[in-house]
């Protein structure tokens, strides 16, 4: 399936200007790829300035330093299923302490 | 700042510089800091919630009759310092440096009654298990280590700072620098001993260890004039889950099969068991704790290098020859087992693994593979953690020497005890030696180079690179290895570095937060590391441990009783076979047909000599 995922970005090159961007990611039927699979996608191979917590990623849902708002809730990336078709939208959890993109300090 | 180039943001003069934030750089801080010299620990991640260790599952070890005295009455006292010894260099195929096993054998008791003491004073669970060793979850680990380090003199703390390079003065160590990974800012901290204590490199798809570990320490330390060595021989944990994706690389399937409750058959994709038509003897060493890796990875090796793999290169658990009622019997007492640590039902590492177990009642099965989750290999040191670059010490899974080809005792243990004596040797040197001279055209190179894929135009993005990295070891350096395999992979990962590495640029100018940087900065390092292991792996022309080559199958002991140790010459890592030290223990002289032939054979002096 193609799934479209809407990111909340604000890059510090741009002088943080906010915008919303969008990408379409091809996901094998039934992978049941999480949020982070889909990022570690578009930073690899759509977007190389794309922010997201990485550095450290226990991928596990172990270290609770990947928040980020799902489709409006706070969630960890490396923890939330993306289950259908429809638009996922990630943005930060806090923007006044955003750094880049999905980034908080 | 005077004397500093411009480039940098941030110096900082610290006497001892622990470079990483797991076991081993929690404890070598600490050892350095009770002989009362200044301490800073710069991890890339955070301080016991990053590497390896908190994802551990977790055992720690002492000897049993230390465990003993130490009043825990169902320890087992026939396994005396001297036993444990000979397990873990029989076990090692004999390649360990025998005086880094005994140094192991010697501190394990204190440093893991200290690690105790932590715990049961930050409140994290820790059980008696069997032998010597306690149970616990790496979450408690990583919050007894912090408990150590409130309780220590003083020591400072540089979070989300990556070490990118070792800068060196008149033959020593004069400093190091980093990033500050959220600022984007250059730090220099200036010192007089490094610790290296940032963990092993896992250069794999299939992963079961945190992004942290990429070898940056053994690169780091080899370009400063350190040598590594064991770079082929890496631990492969059977077990970890390909599917479902949210559990990926969790390695609970080989927990559970550990636990003995419910046990499931191994079958391939077809639905034969591997196990089935298997002599008797093989099958209780698959069973026996301190063989079961060993000889579970021989052997699903043989299945999937015989196309017997699922799509994904993978094997099932099979729960289906289970009744609804002892499957349930089974469930519960695992869980009993799992509520102590986790405190909740069906929470295996503090998730939910409910899906998991719904999953078998429905009569599925687990897909599961074979993933690495540690890495003999390293940066090579002598008893008290120093390595040949003068100042420089490494400790934990970043140094190598202590199980030789492969591991059935506890790299917990090893990080402990491992960072304790590098903090203490550090804490030494760095009171003997004076202050370095400085080296502003050294940290001007060392700013260049970090900074260059910021500021080229038109090079490589790192994304695809990494995962071509990630082809190559999927490709060659599984467990079942061949020449061709090897020299193919070596041919890919030499271009690489030479056409590719001094090319990498990213996008995004600005540093802050700059993932694809940080990716370029790793990847010199991880493909250090890879191509050591290519190298050292078609080097060695026969199997030992884990590294099994299908066209050298026997356990060639005339040969290679051998590390491969690569040398720094003038920046180049030349490859120099060594004889490690036989000082209490003589390796056997014959060779056997495979490992598992070896691996029997020591069983049945092991099991021969306690009845
Ligand atoms: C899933 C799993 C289960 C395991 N289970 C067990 C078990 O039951 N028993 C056992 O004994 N062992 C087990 N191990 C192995 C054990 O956990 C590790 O070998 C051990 O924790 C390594 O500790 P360390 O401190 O050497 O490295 P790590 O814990 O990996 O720490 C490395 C540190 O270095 C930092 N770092 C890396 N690069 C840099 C840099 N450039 N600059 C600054 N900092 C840096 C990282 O952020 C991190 O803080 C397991 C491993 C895994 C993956
Ligand atoms: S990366 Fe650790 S919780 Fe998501």
């Amino acid at each position: 399936m193609n799934i479209e995922v809407q990111i909340a970005r604000s890059r510090p090159e741009d002088g943080g200007a906010a915008y919303r961007q969008v990408y379409h990611v091809p996901v094998p039927d039934g992978a049941g790829w999480t949020a982070m699979d889909l990022l570690d996608y578009i930073q690899r191979r759509l977007d190389g300035s794309l922010g997201y917590f990485r550095h450290s990623a226990c991928g596990r849902g172990l270290c609770r330093r990947c928040a980020a708002r799902i489709n409006g809730n706070v969630g960890y990336l490396c923890a939330h299923i993306v289950e259908d078709e429809r638009p996922l939208v990630l943005e930060p959890i806090s923007e006044s302490r955003r750094i880049r993109d999905l980034v908080c300090r | 700042m005077k004397g500093f180039p411009s480039q940098i943001d941030r110096v900082i003069d610290t006497d001892v510089l622990v470079i990483g934030g797991g076991g081993a750089g929690a404890g070598a801080a600490m050892g350095a800091a009770r002989r009362r010299c200044r301490v800073l620990v710069a991890a890339k991640g955070r301080l016991g919630r990053s590497g390896s260790t908190p994802l551990s599952s977790a055992v720690v070890a002492m000897d049993g009759e230390s465990a003993r005295k130490m009043g825990q009455r169902r320890a087992d006292p026939s396994l005396t310092p001297d036993r444990w010894f000979e397990q873990i260099v029989g076990h090692g195929f004999f390649l360990s440096e025998q005086p880094l096993a005994q140094l192991y054998v010697e501190q394990a008791p204190a440093r893991v009654a200290e690690l105790l003491g932590w715990a049961r004073r930050a409140g994290q669970p820790f059980f008696f298990g069997a032998g010597g060793s306690w149970i616990t979850t790496g979450r408690a680990i990583g919050r007894s280590l912090c408990q150590g380090i409130r309780e220590s003199p003083p020591i400072d703390l540089l979070e989300d700072v990556m070490i990118c390079e070792l800068t060196c003065s008149r033959g020593r160590i004069s400093g190091a620098l980093g990033i500050d990974i959220y600022s984007g800012e250059l730090v220099y901290v200036a010192c007089r001993a490094v610790v290296i204590a940032t963990g092993g490199f896992h250069p794999f798809s299939f992963k079961c260890t945190a992004g942290d570990n990429t070898g940056d320490g053994i690169g780091m330390a080899f370009r400063a004039g350190a040598a590594v060595a064991d770079m082929e021989f890496l631990l492969f944990c059977p077990g970890a889950l390909f599917s479902p994706r949210i559990h990926r690389g969790s390695i609970l399937p080989m927990f559970l099969y550990g636990t003995g409750q419910i046990r499931p058959d191994i079958v391939d994709a077809k639905g034969s068991d591997l196990f089935a038509a298997l002599p008797a003897e093989v099958r209780r060493l698959a069973q026996d704790p301190a063989w079961f890796k060993l000889a579970h990875a021989f052997i699903w090796s043989e299945a999937l290098a015989a196309g017997r793999g699922t799509s994904a290169g993978g094997l099932f658990f099979d729960f289906r020859r289970y009744s609804s009622w002892r499957y349930f019997k089974g469930l519960l007492l695992t869980f009993m087992v799992f509520k102590k640590f986790y405190g909740r039902r069906f929470h295996y590492q503090h998730r939910s693994v409910r899906d998991l177990f719904d999953s078998i009642r429905r009569r599925g099965r687990w897909e599961v593979g074979l993933c690495c989750e540690y890495s003999l290999g390293g940066v090579v040191v002598d008893a008290g953690m120093q390595t040949a670059a003068a100042g420089v010490f490494a400790a934990g899974e970043a140094a190598s020497g202590t199980f030789g080809a492969t591991r059935t005792s506890r790299a917990l243990t090893e990080m402990l005890v491992q960072g304790f004596v590098a903090g203490e040797s550090a804490a030494a040197w760095s009171k003997d030696v004076d202050d370095p001279a400085p080296a502003e055209d050294r940290i001007e190179q060392a700013c260049r180079k970090v900074l260059a894929p910021l500021t080229r135009s038109g090079g490589t993005a790192p994304g695809p690179v990494l995962e071509t990295i990630e082809a190559i070891a999927d490709g060659a350096l599984g467990v079942r290895r061949s020449a061709g395999a090897l020299e193919k992979g070596l041919a890919r990962a030499a271009a690489l570095r030479r056409e590719i590495l001094p090319r990498l640029a990213v996008q995004s100018p600005n540093r802050r937060y700059n993932l694809e940087w940080i990716q370029a900065l790793q990847l010199e390092n991880q493909l250090f590391c890879l191509e050591a292991a290519l190298r050292a792996a078609l080097r060695r022309a026969e199997s030992r441990g884990q590294h099994i080559r299908s066209d050298f199958p026997h356990v060639d002991n005339g040969r290679w009783l051998r590390r491969l140790h690569f040398e720094n010459r003038g920046g180049k890592p030349a490859l120099r076979p060594r004889q490690p030290s036989f000082c209490c223990l003589s390796p056997p002289q014959r060779d056997f047909p495979g490992v598992l032939d070896y691996a029997l054979d020591r069983r049945r002096q092991e099991t021969g000599r306690l009845n």
